[in-house]
């Protein structure tokens, strides 16, 4: 009897962990579908050039966020990773500060330093932010440390002895450019695909900057004079297509090489590839800089118009709202991604193919998500999910599992399979195994967790589509509060999300920082 | 010519190398000791990827390393190693391997694409270039990391355990192949082994390294006669079991 339950112990548990992927995934992308066969003149949007050009516009501002973020990233990451630099960890961590916040709270902040009434502002600096190369430069400081920390870990995780062979042979230029970067490339290619769906999905930034963008067409019509969620579902299609071909392109350039190149067997202390030079010590500070300016520009401005005193007036439950829903979400998040995070780590079958399909929701536009959940959960049957936060929480597993479930699989795949094999041969048990691969991990999962909770905190193009009233979390708060709200709360609010943001990460960075070892 | 004069290496407050005097002519000499006695410090020393706290390091009669302080780059030595793992680059092929160094020396195409086919086929590898690692058998790939260190030209070469993966027929096919290399150049050559029988056929001198420190040096029948340690009595005193083919 032991052995008949010991054999279903682990399909049954890695079931549990796929349907939390299938139920959150599966029905918006088949209920998004149900919506366009059932809508008349499903593709009368499609007659007309102008949505094509502003598909092309869209695409061409997303690759353009993704070149420049891979041409300054990559160096940058390198730089970081394997120079000899002082005040390397303070400045790589100021660097990524950003990328945790949405990104429209730091264009809000170069609002304030470039707008027509900035600090350093006037009306040229102004047309330049409110425009295309404005809207390229914004979401690249944003998204250009995925880019930077992707190349670090990559970087730092390939064979010290490859690096050493190349630096011996060919100088440690050589070695960086032809042996560190192609050996990391798969990493680098997973950052380029990351960027390129977070630039093209984002909402916050265009609509703030006023640059018409293809999701906020499919935004529009959800809502408001419009509203059309037939069209909506259907302007989604092009979507689709565009996302399977990411999700293409991630499974052949890195999918499992990814994780393999992001597992850090590399990541301890090993002699700097690059001794120190003081540009280098220059471009650590104005990477950093530039990622701190805007953030220091909104704390500034929330005190000087009184917005920090004013600010509790107008917070509501949202920051509750948000903690709640993200936290829910990274727990379920890191608690199926802990599952088959061990099974994509060893190439198991459900494990790959679950992966596959949350990588297509991450990738995804968030608007298609937005209205595929709206389509699939708002019925009189699931109301009381619809109606609630849980439908954010549905809302951020759906979007970031696929972080939770990479960044475990990273990490036991670095575990040699012989440890597992071991403990099959002495009689061990699905749990016991399980139990033993996260604990030969166990930082994996506070990284996985943290790592869910900051990209839900975050998170805006898929709550501003669902939150339900009285449900609104903070990111949503602070971006309808920025079109008719006092312009010192907006601030005051964004450095509270900041605050929440920094504590969790915070939390995270203490909780995951390299001891000496006994 | 390598040469070191009281070379001491602290890495993490722990000396890893404690006033080391060694030098290796134009011969083979097998470099043996213990695990973590410092043996893959001491080849890192020599390529520059490490700086001894004191003491000197010489090669080919210039100073590279003094008192602390790095004088030549690892990249400017000209000393070639083969890595205990290989440290093939996987995205290269075995031309693209063998190319890399020559293209960090501006060595124009030309002359690249001689040599390269010249070390290939020395290696026995002729049409293979094109083959990336992942590509080649496991002797395959070893003829590759020695073709790699030899196409430069270098001063000194270096190897850390260059049979430690082989089985027994690879091995007796590599082990020909290098004693066929130092009958042909006599380029200074050390040798990190385990194995007391590598250390009898392919050098004729070996250093003891235990904590850090040169214990014994001699032939491996000297070190036999009177050792003196309990690891140089258990490393001489193994029996060779395993000859060379004598027409390589």
């Amino acid at each position: 009897m032991t052995a008949a339950g010991g054999r279903w112990q682990g399909p049954s548990v890695v079931a549990g962990a796929a349907a939390v992927i299938l139920i959150t995934v599966v029905p918006p992308l088949i209920a998004t579908f149900g919506q366009v066969i059932g809508a008349e003149d499903v593709l009368a949007p499609f007659a007309t050039a102008q949505l094509w050009l502003l598909l092309a516009r869209s695409l061409a501002l997303a690759a353009a966020v993704t070149a420049l973020s891979l041409v300054v990233g990559v160096p940058l990451g390198i730089l970081f990773a394997r120079a000899h630099l002082p005040l390397q960890r303070l400045l790589f961590a100021a660097h990524l500060s950003i990328l945790f916040l949405p990104p429209f709270l730091p264009t809000l902040g170069w609002f304030h330093v470039f707008g027509r009434d900035g600090y350093l502002g006037g009306p040229l600096s102004a047309a330049i932010l409110f425009s295309d190369v404005g809207l390229v430069l914004a979401l690249t400081n944003a998204l250009l440390p995925a880019v930077t920390a992707l190349t670090a870990i990559g970087a730092r995780g390939i064979d010290a002895s490859l690096e050493e062979a190349a630096r011996v042979a060919g100088g440690p230029w050589r070695a960086a450019a032809f042996v560190v970067v192609p050996t990391a490339a798969p990493a680098i290619a997973l950052a380029g695909v990351i960027v390129f769906a977070l630039a093209f999905s984002e909402l916050g930034v265009p609509m703030f900057l006023r640059v018409d963008v293809y999701p906020e067409l499919v935004f529009s019509r959800l809502g408001g004079m419009d509203f059309a969620p037939g069209e909506a579902a259907a302007l989604a299609l092009p979507l689709v297509v565009l996302a399977a071909a990411l999700l293409w392109i991630e499974q052949r350039l890195a999918g499992g090489r990814a994780i393999a190149a992001l597992g850090g067997g590399g990541l301890g202390v090993r002699a700097p590839l690059f001794a120190f030079r003081p540009w280098m010590l220059g471009v650590g500070l104005v990477a950093a800089s530039i990622s701190l300016a805007p953030i220091a520009a909104l704390l500034v401005h929330g005190a000087e118009r009184g917005g920090l005193l004013e600010a509790a007036r107008w917070i509501g439950a949202a920051p509750v709202n948000s903690l709640l829903a993200s936290s829910l979400a990274a727990t379920f998040m890191v608690m199926a991604g802990a599952i088959l995070g061990v099974s994509l780590a060893r190439q198991g079958i459900v494990g790959v193919w679950l992966d596959r399909i949350a990588v297509l929701a991450f990738v995804l536009p968030a608007a298609i998500l937005g209205v595929g959940i709206a389509y699939a959960w708002n019925r009189p049957a699931t109301n009381w999910l619809y109606a609630s936060v849980l439908v954010l929480v549905v809302a951020y597993v759906a979007r970031y599992s696929a972080l939770a479930t990479r960044t475990v699989a990273a990490a036991v795949a670095q575990t040699p399979r012989s440890l597992d094999d071991a403990a099959r041969t002495v009689g061990a048990g699905y749990f016991d195994r399980l139990r033993l691969q996260l604990g030969m991990a166990p930082q994996a999962l506070i990284g996985a967790f943290a790592l869910a909770l900051v990209f839900s905190l975050r998170d805006l193009e898929t709550a501003v589509l669902l939150y339900p009233p009285g449900g609104e979390p903070l990111t949503a708060r602070i971006f309808t509060l920025e079109a008719n709200g006092p312009a010192g709360v907006v601030s005051a609010l964004a450095a509270l999300h900041m605050l929440i943001t920094f504590m969790a990460v915070g939390l995270a960075w203490f909780a995951l920082r390299p001891r000496a070892s006994a | 010519m390598i040469e070191m004069r009281d070379v001491t290496v602290r890495l993490g407050g722990k000396t890893i190398l404690d006033r080391v005097s060694l030098s290796v002519g134009d011969e083979v000499v097998a470099l043996a000791g213990p695990s973590g006695c410092g043996k893959t410090t001491l080849l890192r020393v020599l390529l520059g990827l490490e700086t001894p706290v004191d003491g000197e390091v010489w090669i080919g009669g210039q100073s590279v390393s003094a008192r602390g302080r790095l004088l030549v780059l690892p990249e400017h030595r000209n000393i070639a190693m083969v890595f205990q793992d290989l440290a093939l680059w996987p995205h290269l092929t075995a031309r693209g391997n063998l190319a890399f160094g020559l293209k960090a020396r501006s060595i124009p195409k030309d002359q690249r694409e001689r040599r390269i086919a010249a070390a290939l086929a020395w290696v026995g590898l002729d049409g293979k270039g094109d083959k990336r690692p992942g590509q080649l058998s496991g002797g395959e790939r070893q003829r590759v990391a020695i073709a790699r260190a030899l196409v430069l030209d270098p001063h000194a070469l270096l190897l850390d355990e260059p049979f430690a993966s082989l089985d027994i027929l690879l091995k007796h096919e590599i082990v020909n192949l290098l004693v066929r290399l130092f009958a042909e150049r006599r380029l200074p050559t050390l040798c990190v082994t385990h194995d007391p029988r590598d250390a009898a056929f392919l050098a004729k001198r070996v250093i003891v390294l235990e904590s850090g420190r040169i214990v014994q040096e001699g032939t491996l029948s000297e070190l036999a006669e009177a050792p003196a340690t309990p690891f140089v009595r258990a490393f001489a005193g193994c029996n060779r079991t395993f000859v060379p083919d004598q027409s390589a």
